[in-house]
């Protein structure tokens, strides 16, 4: 090993911190070398003075301004941990106003589907009577009366009677209409209290001074029975269109997810926004 | 790495108790103000920065991850804030490596003043240590702290290595080579305050 090399190895082997190899080689070395064994004494004895510089006393003053110095920087301190809990409080915050916005969403939905449900039954059951007024014959129209009498008054009597007249174009129901013009007011009643139970049995078996639907029923028996099963026909159809409705309001809960979704993401957007905002 | 007690006195702190920093203050107030003494060659300024590491432990202490010494941390810390100081204050004084030469020269001049005094036997190991600081004094920065740090403080390879943040290899090496540029400014001393003796 060159006396260079040995040089720049000395301060290692002093504090041991050679390799084996190295401290047997720098040992050899050592041996013969005057120069590199007065570097090595040198070296040493600078390091032993060094060891013996001892620390100083901190002047006593220096405790109390430290503390002095840590209760001015306090706010500082503060606004350390104020930024430190800024971004959690924040996304906190907005989880809270996730949930909050999901369930503001299932409610408003849920209100949203029984007016819905509410209104396109409505809106079926017109259509409907529609189209049976206009296909059917005057068993309907008899129908309609039935539930027009539910108002019980005298002058709906007298309006459901001209439109029978006007819908039905047979002589005999113009009869019956004038017939009904002289009933009082006693038959009316009982009619009604008739009409309301809503069954062709009712109608048949109903007071004698009923004779205008009694007769009616006689004659349009056929139509009778046509009736019945319509009216079959029609719970039928009510049961298609209610599952029509549960169907629609699959596809409304479908259209909520996909608002609701939207609204997540935006939100999470916003979030994430802000968080890399307080952390800059 | 970090023991138990110091671990709840780190997390107090980070919690925000004053009382438990008061303690971490008087735990290490002697060991960085000494170290900024060494580094920084005079009291007055190891004082300054006493406070400010302090201050900067206090600011960041929440940044301490716990799988490495708080000692070893809080070092980093004051040898960092050293280093800047020296820096700063180098930048201040721009003709302070030319004037070294004066300022040596005062120095002597001060010692042959002192030498014409009595001479006091107890104050010679003190005249050592006082040529030793001021030849250390005269180190560049990295060569100063890691002989304050090695040689005064005795840490050993591997904390040096830690509070430096370079591996064991870089410490070696650059040890060898301030304790070389050490000894040269010693010899340097030596010599010349032999000259001034014959004269």
């Amino acid at each position: 090993m060159k006396c260079e090399n040995v040089q720049d190895l000395l301060s290692a082997y002093i504090d041991g911190m050679c390799s084996d190899e190295d401290k047997k080689e720098i040992e050899k070395h050592l041996e013969h070398c005057e120069e590199c064994r007065k570097e090595y004494n040198i070296l040493k004895s600078i390091i032993k003075d060094i060891n013996s510089i001892e620390d100083i006393e901190a002047p006593e003053s220096l405790h109390k301004d430290i503390i002095n110095k840590i209760s001015k920087a306090q706010p500082q301190r503060k606004k350390y941990i104020y930024k430190k809990w800024l971004p959690s409080g924040i996304a906190a915050g907005f989880v809270l106003i996730i949930v909050l916005s999901i369930i503001g969403f299932s409610t408003l939905r849920n209100w949203f589907l029984i007016n819905s449900t509410d209104s396109s039954y409505e809106k079926s059951e017109a259509t409907q009577i529609d189209e049976e007024s206009i296909n059917e014959n005057d068993v309907n129209v008899q129908y309609e009366m039935a539930e027009t009498y539910d108002f019980g008054n005298k002058s709906i009597l007298d309006e459901n009677s001209s439109q029978v007249e006007g819908r039905s174009s047979k002589d005999e129901l113009e009869t019956n209409s004038v017939m009904m013009d002289s009933k009082n007011k006693n038959t009316i009643e009982e009619e009604e209290l008739t009409c309301k139970q809503n069954t062709t049995n009712s109608f048949v078996t109903s007071n004698d001074s009923n004779n205008i639907t009694f007769k009616m029923y006689n004659e349009n028996n056929s139509e009778n029975i046509n009736y019945n099963e319509k009216s079959e026909m029609h719970n039928k159809e009510e049961n298609i269109e209610e599952k029509n409705l549960n169907t629609q309001s699959k596809e409304i809960s479908l259209n909520n997810k996909i608002y609701i979704i939207i609204f997540l993401i935006i939100f999470s957007l916003i979030d994430i926004i802000i968080l890399i905002k307080t952390k800059k | 790495m970090v023991n138990d007690l110091e671990k709840k006195l780190i997390n107090k702190v980070i919690k925000g108790s004053d009382e438990a920093f008061e303690e971490l203050v008087y735990k290490y107030e002697k060991k960085i103000y000494n170290i900024a003494y060494h580094i920084l060659g005079n009291e007055q300024d190891a004082y300054d920065i006493s406070q400010e590491v302090f201050l900067k432990i206090y600011n960041n202490i929440h940044k301490f991850k716990f799988n490495s010494s708080f000692s070893t941390w809080i070092h980093r810390i004051v040898v960092n804030t050293c280093i800047d100081e020296y820096r700063k204050n180098n930048r201040r004084k721009t003709f302070s490596l030319d004037e070294s030469v004066d300022l040596e020269d005062s120095s002597l001049n001060r010692q042959l003043a002192d030498d014409t005094q009595p001479i006091d036997y107890n104050l010679i190991q003190k005249e050592t240590v006082n040529e030793i600081r001021n030849a250390i004094h005269k180190l560049n920065i990295d060569h100063k702290t890691v002989i304050v740090l090695r040689d005064i403080k005795g840490y050993s390879y591997e904390e040096i290595a830690e509070i430096i943040n370079c591996n064991i290899g870089t410490v070696k090496s650059r040890l060898s080579r301030a304790r070389k540029s050490l000894k040269n400014i010693l010899l340097k001393n030596e010599e010349q305050k032999s000259i001034l003796n014959v004269k």
